[in-house]
């Protein structure tokens, strides 16, 4: 597992790698300003933002060839199965109708060997009542009956030792079907497991063809939902990990869900006490830090068959709202309702800086991808930029069109549920509820705010075209800063796209339950949502592979 | 004037103040009639101890919105819909509560806890009504709420003081029905004293004596030939006028430390909550404290984290100080709302109207503290021991005060039974 994640783990730089190429390769003025660049270059206000096409996703086809190989694996693996147990089945089968065969004789024997019986005793009871006079034959008639009863004897205990034989094959028999009932069920579930997995490998193996004959691209347009991940609680928080391999979720409740994305096996790690709304991945090592409600940050090594929490940290009074590790690794970010922002290091779980200024709740942190600085929101909208060496406050934003204290409940609403920072470090987001008319309602616009991180500019408020009212709960930039994606909802829920810059969504999908966070999977094309029907769900925004075609055809001639 | 007051109620609230008051009031009433004075030179907790050996006084904290059961006195952690918060012990043996509530938890002792409370209703409006009366509404007919009941039976006849006073709770004339104008609740609007207490700057005492003398004599006239229960009233309103002024200190709220104004908190509910200990060592019988707001259908562990941090010290700094000074003891303390919160936690991860299976506490006179009545099964969405309702509640703080919840009201002649009696009070939490 570790050397699969490995492999996941170069795939990354070589992710990187290509990216970087691909700008060293370009003259500056050729380079597409708004296009993700290396995080070291400087920072460098990109004004109007360029409505660049779709980006072609080149790590796409060694994340399909890997999730190719791991079904391929775990479909041989099932074939394997189903083998041994089709080979089982067949083995009950034979002790089987060996046991049968035997019963069949026994009772054929028994039948007889009773007649046999029978016949002796009734000719016993006949020489017994024809008794000769003669003492000679008398005596002579006494040795015969002596043998014939002894005869009898033999016979009867013959036969009890036959009937008791047969009784202990009938019990076997009864316990061999039982058996074969057993198996005949398993061998059916694998076969259909099987059948599946093959399907799904298939699959994979038609998108390996698909992004080898052309690099993908992602488009919206093309949403659609192709795994979804069920939970006992309503899922809270979601990412896909650095590797691709797996959808972990917090929930509303605590336990932490790890799905295996190829095989859909699910592994629930136990150590906190409460929700986890926040976590973050590491980008080159399985390391899973999860922050929760109960105060508590914990350690994970993800890759572990059941892992445990390595470090279980209190780490802020009243909930842990926000987790980021920084791009390098070594350290974690924490932001908790105490108001503080702590910086702890990743090796020693020990707090190295606490960052005060915030006057409310903190709701998200967030590195940039220099790992130079940090970002934090709250409450209030409030956002911090702080220097990540020396502590320092460097610059405050102003969020605040997604805070209000409603006056008629008396109570505080908004803040930065959702934050985000492009992968080129150029521009950052934040979402939200603005425009609350009842707090305790939850009625308001969800919205999207766009900063520029140089100059620290509003760039564009963004929301939904149409009344939509709710929270939006989640905010992330397309890897290749393509588009913005949030999710949010009030009673029902909803996924908005918008291009950089603009304000209203040039697509949306209405999905099946209210979404509370989302995540980007490496490869550009699929993403996931956590959402109130306790379902994780991933969906897809790249091309359709032939059977996804055929089967939408089908679909719409049923239709009609 | 005031004696004349007693005699005019009687004859539209039959059942009358000054008869039900001496019959069922329990307590000492003897000294009702004593008026403040005569607290002159004695400390504050002397002057408090005194109050408290002559009266039962009330106060209830009305968290409007209905606040959430599992938020606060009857936590489900862990459970599906036990929400983010862990339970906390308390300073009662064996009871926990929401952690939300840490200072309310070291008063644990002071409070008891009804778990069981099944209102069947869901609406604001009907369950505040169930709540501050004891019955469901019913067409054609008007219960008194609780603080015109208590401000009835438990205010002196004499008092100058108003016998129910809303702090940060709103109110309405329409509470007191036919108890009469002057159990209505004087409204303290936005926490402030009502205006114009001071004589204006033009009046001398002399001259309103003689306006008081001539406004009197033309009343009295008038109602030879015209006595109604509008006439009533507007004597009353004068002669309550006249006695607020009287007694205008006890809405002087400038006085706090600043140590209490920092225990309490510089919110509105803290000072609220200032004022309701003041108006309680004066001598007010009914104080009702409102904190706003907890109707959460969106986002209901951030509200609560919220209106709960403002509530819980305050709240706890009230019960404590009123036992140190003595009043605590006379002073029946209810902590309630329309109704719960839904166990089922909607998508706005928020909780809606929940009057199936809910709690509030109760404390201070009469109760024995750190009892609980009552239970819900494991998920809170059901009452599984000691089913009550608003009558079983209503019965249980009239004897909590020492008065009789089986006796009646006669408004005009009809007998109105004063707590519901198809129910009983909740005798294991009664000392």
């Amino acid at each position: 597992m570790i050397k699969f994640y490995q492999r996941r783990s170069s795939l990354i730089c070589l992710q990187t790698a290509v990216m970087l190429c691909g700008i060293s390769v370009l003259p500056a003025a050729e380079k597409p300003t708004d296009k993700t660049e290396n995080s070291q270059l400087p920072l460098q206000a990109v004004k109007p933002i360029l409505n660049h096409g779709p980006t072609s996703l080149p790590a796409a086809l060694p994340f399909a060839e890997l999730d190719a190989d791991k079904a391929a694996r775990m479909t041989a693996a099932q074939e394997k199965a189903v083998n041994q147990l089709t080979a089982e089945l067949k083995q009950v089968e034979a002790e089987i109708n060996q046991l049968q065969t035997e019963l069949k004789e026994a009772k054929q024997k028994i039948k007889s060997e009773t007649e046999a019986l029978n016949t002796i005793q009734q000719n016993l009871k006949e020489s017994q009542n024809k008794k000769p006079e003669d003492p000679q034959n008398k005596d002579q008639a006494d040795d015969s009956a002596e043998a014939v009863k002894l005869k009898a004897e033999t016979l009867s205990r013959e036969l009890n030792t036959l009937e008791q034989q047969v009784k202990q094959r009938e019990q076997s028999l009864t316990e061999k079907q039982k058996q074969q009932a057993e198996l005949k069920k398993q061998a059916a579930a694998a076969e259909k497991q099987l059948t599946e997995q093959r399907a799904k490998a298939n699959q994979f193996q038609e998108f390996v063809k698909l992004f080898r004959d052309q690099q993908p691209t992602a488009d919206p347009e093309r949403f659609r939902e192709v795994a979804a991940f069920s939970h006992s609680r309503p899922l809270y928080s979601c990412k896909i990990d650095a590797s691709g391999n797996y959808l972990l979720a917090g929930a509303q409740g605590s336990a932490f869900n790890r799905w295996d994305l190829v095989s859909a096996e699910n592994t629930e790690l136990l150590g906190h006490q409460s929700w986890v709304r926040r976590f973050d991945v590491g980008r080159a090592s399985p390391l899973l830090i999860t922050g929760a409600y109960e105060g508590k940050v914990a350690w994970w090594n993800l890759e572990a068959e059941q892992p445990k929490p390595q470090h279980l940290v209190t780490a802020h009074k009243g909930y842990v709202r926000a987790v980021a590790i920084s791009p390098d690794g070594s350290l974690v970010a924490t932001g908790g309702n105490d108001c503080l922002v702590k910086l702890w290091s990743v090796k020693e779980a020990k707090l190295i800086r606490t960052l005060s200024g915030h006057e409310h709740q903190v709701y998200n942190v967030k590195f940039h991808p220099s790992g130079r600085w940090l970002i934090s929101g709250d409450l209030r909208g409030n956002l911090k930029q702080w220097d990540v060496e020396t502590g320092k406050l460097e610059r405050d934003f102003d969020g605040s069109a997604i805070y209000k204290y409603d006056t008629t409940f008396h109570g505080h609403i908004g803040g930065v549920r959702g934050m985000d920072i492009s992968r080129d470090g150029k521009y950052f987001a934040i979402s939200g509820i603005g425009g609350v008319s009842n707090a305790f309602a939850g009625i308001g616009v969800p919205t999207v705010i766009l900063f520029d991180w140089a100059t620290g500019k509003r760039l564009a408020v963004m929301t939904p075209d149409d009344n939509f009212k709710g929270t939006c709960w989640g905010v992330r930039f397309h890897p290749e800063n393509d588009f913005i994606a949030a999710v949010g909802g009030n009673s029902s829920g909803m996924i908005w796209f918008w291009k950089l810059g603009e304000d209203k969504p040039f697509a949306s999908e209405k999905i099946k339950s209210v979404p509370y966070d989302l995540d980007f999977h490496p490869d550009g094309l699929r993403m996931c949502v956590a959402c109130f029907d306790k379902t994780a769900r991933l969906y897809h925004l790249g091309p359709e592979t032939p059977a996804e075609l055929a089967a939408a055809k089908k679909t719409k001639a049923k239709k009609k | 004037m005031q004696g004349k007051g007693v005699t005019m109620r009687c004859n539209y609230a039959c059942g009358s103040h000054e008869s039900l008051t001496r019959r069922s009031f329990m307590g000492g009433t003897a000294a009702g009639a004593l008026s403040m004075l005569g607290f002159g030179g004695m400390t504050q907790v002397q002057a408090a101890k005194k109050l408290a050996a002559q009266q039962k006084q009330v106060v209830v904290f009305w968290l409007s919105g209905g606040v959430s059961q599992l938020e606060t006195w009857d936590p489900k952690p862990g459970t599906e819909t036990g929400g983010p918060f862990q339970a906390i012990s308390t300073s009662a043996p064996g009871v926990q509560i929401s952690e939300l509530l840490p200072y309310t938890a070291q008063q644990m002792h002071h409070l008891a806890l009804v778990r069981g409370i099944n209102t069947r209703e869901n609406n604001h409006g009907k369950g505040a009504y169930i709540m501050q009366t004891g019955r469901k509404e019913q067409p054609g007919f008007a219960y008194p709420y609780l603080g015109s009941s208590f401000s009835s039976h438990l205010s002196p006849p004499d008092s100058p003081l108003p016998g129910y006073i809303s702090v940060g709770a709103g109110g309405s004339s329409k509470e007191a029905t036919f108890l009469g104008p002057r159990h209505a609740p004087l409204v303290l609007s936005g926490g402030k004293a009502p205006a114009n207490l001071e004589m204006h700057a033009s009046m001398t005492t002399e001259r309103d004596k003689l306006r008081r003398s001539l406004r009197s004599k033309v009343s009295q006239r008038f109602e030879q030939k015209r006595k109604t229960a509008h006439t009533e009233v507007y004597n009353e309103s004068f002669d309550q006028a006249a006695a607020l002024m009287s007694r205008r200190d006890i809405f002087d709220f400038s006085h706090f430390s600043d140590k209490d104004v920092e225990r309490y908190g510089k919110h509105d509910f803290g000072q609220h909550c200032l004022m309701a200990r003041q108006l309680i060592e004066k001598g007010v019988t009914f104080v009702k404290v409102g904190h706003t707001n907890y109707d959460t259908h969106s986002e209901n562990f951030n509200f609560h984290i919220e209106q709960l941090g403002e509530f819980d010290r305050p709240f706890a700094m009230f019960i404590s100080d009123l036992y140190d000074r003595g009043l605590l003891e006379h002073t029946l303390i209810i902590c309630m709302c329309e109704f719960g919160r839904t166990p089922k936690i909607n998508s706005r991860v928020g909780r809606d109207h929940w009057g199936t299976a809910w709690s509030i506490a109760v404390g201070g006179a009469g109760i024995k503290g750190g009892a609980v009545s009552g239970k819900t099964n494991e998920t809170g969405t059901q009452v599984i021991d000691r089913e009550v309702n608003g009558g079983h509640l209503f019965h249980t703080y009239y004897q909590a005060v020492g008065l009789d919840s089986t006796e009646e009201f006669y408004p005009n002649g009809q007998p109105i039974a004063k707590a519901d009696p198809k129910t009983e009070a909740i005798k294991e939490i009664l000392a």
